[in-house]
């Protein structure tokens, strides 16, 4: 019992050095502005199947002459902000809004992308943590007490893994609900959606002429028991990935098995999650702690006081 | 009456507890997540959560039969065609009390005309217009004996009204 209470009891923010969250905030910028369509042509003038707040609004406005340069020059300066640590009450809000309302825009034509969602997940926790902490200091007129040695980018950095994390959580739900339990007995069938995504590559461009062979189809579909253990392996590891909030060794481990997993998936189905393994390696992975903490000069985090993060959070 | 009191105590403690702690937290937010489903940003990430011994897919293809690459003319990928077809048919069927399964040829030919027109109005943006007649053609993946494993059925699913 009282090994189950430590453990529970290591599921907490960190202490975070002011350098480690400033390259978190940079890199996360960065895939913020990867994940918004590059042109306007990708900015639909119709929403026939609305999808999230479409129901409410209609957000065909962004395809108007000039509306999405506009936007993306709005969002350009303030991801620029973001990643400085200024403005960050004012910034998030705007940036979540605004990445809000053109992937739904994108995912109200009548097909849900499932590759970006991560990435508005982030940036809603993000949001949500500093409009609680500035919203107590306004409404209290002092600061939320915080943990000792953490820093309000202890809690930006421990809910965008949260985040994260909840995304393959919630996939083990659905695949136990919608299955009716019976994902493991069939999951070697996943054999004919490998062909299936093959096929779908194919008729992308027609590309390279006439379909291609699937001997990893073949393989999945001949051997239904090795299948299991396999695709099983990889269920486990979402299931588990909420380990990942236990501590930057734990979170490590996930994010790299989290990577591998994508890329499994990637080299099988041809279905790739770019945005999803970046924020993997962004906020579970963490590369710029481990090569400080490897090549011994490690400022500010674990053991030693923590620099004061983000002035503005 | 006091008993009673400690014990509501009691629960609000745990009740407490485990909201703020980031397990109780996370599973919240989980449950809040399965239960929305598909409401952008939140998702409850249903891709191959059913794998099914069938596994069914279409595919654009000219007057003639001939596939036509979807993403080089129009922008889009097959599977958000195949999406595209599939909720457009399925809100349809909701609204008018049909079986989705087995649609009318009717509705199948109204909602496959809206697609059509998305596709030729996407095609015509980027410049690569689509030839006058269309097909969607529908494809089914099923089990099979080795050595294959699988076997592939290409049927026609519906016309474009140059077509009919």
């Amino acid at each position: 019992m009282n090994r189950l209470r430590r453990f529970l009891a290591g599921f907490h923010a960190r202490p975070v050095a002011a350098w480690e969250w400033l390259v978190m905030r940079c890199l996360f910028a960065g895939v913020v502005w990867l994940s918004m369509p590059r042109a306007s042509d990708q900015i639909y003038s119709s929403q026939d199947a609305p999808n999230g707040i479409a129901h409410w609004v209609d957000l065909t406005f962004l395809a108007g002459p000039g509306v999405y340069p506009a936007l993306q020059a709005v969002v350009a300066i303030a991801l620029v902000l973001y990643a400085a640590g200024l403005l960050l009450p004012a910034v998030l809000p705007l940036l979540l809004v605004s990445h809000v309302m053109v992937r739904t825009l994108f995912n109200s034509q009548g097909w849900i992308h499932h590759g970006v969602q991560m990435v508005s997940l982030v940036l809603l926790a993000q949001t949500a943590v500093v409009l609680t902490l500035a919203g107590y200091r306004l409404l209290k007129g002092r600061r939320l007490e915080l943990r000792p040695g953490t820093t309000p980018a202890s809690y930006l950095l421990f809910y965008s893994q949260m985040a994260v994390v909840s995304l393959y959580v919630v996939s083990v739900f659905s695949k136990v609900d919608r299955s009716d339990g019976l994902w493991f007995a069939k999951s070697h069938y996943v054999g004919l959606h490998v062909v299936k995504a093959e096929r779908d590559r194919y008729h992308a461009a027609l590309e390279p002429p006439g379909p291609g062979d699937v001997p990893a189809a073949r393989l999945v579909l001949a051997h239904p028991n090795l299948s299991r253990l396999f695709l099983g392996a990889g269920v486990a590891l979402e299931f588990f990935a909420f380990l990942a909030l236990r501590g930057r060794l734990w979170a490590l481990g996930v994010g790299l098995g989290l990577i591998g997993f994508h890329r499994c998936i990637a080299a099988l189905m041809t279905i790739h999650f770019h945005f999803n393994e970046m924020l993997l390696a962004i906020f579970l992975i963490n590369v710029p702690y481990w090569t400080a903490r490897a090549s011994g000069r490690l400022p500010g985090v674990g053991g030693t006081a923590p620099e004061p993060a983000a002035s503005s959070a | 009456m006091a008993e009673a009191r400690s014990g509501r105590g009691a629960i609000a403690g745990a009740a407490g507890a485990f909201v703020r702690h980031p397990l109780g937290q996370l599973f919240i937010f989980l449950l809040f997540l399965y239960q929305v489903k598909e409401f952008y940003p939140f998702t409850h990430v249903p891709m191959y959560s059913d794998p099914e011994a069938r596994a069914p897919y279409l595919y654009l293809a000219d007057g003639d039969g001939r596939a036509l690459p979807v993403r080089s003319h129009c922008g889009v990928t097959n599977p958000k065609l195949r999406k595209m077809y599939r909720s457009r048919l399925g809100n349809r069927c909701a609204e008018d009390g049909l079986d989705k399964k087995h649609p009318p040829a009717d509705v199948v030919r109204e909602v496959a005309d809206e697609v059509f027109a998305f596709l030729r109005e996407r095609a015509e943006v980027r410049g690569r217009p689509l030839p006058e007649g269309l097909q969607i053609m529908h494809v089914l993946i099923e089990p099979a004996p080795a050595p294959d494993g699988f076997k592939e059925t290409t049927t026609l699913l519906v016309r474009s009204a140059e077509l009919r």
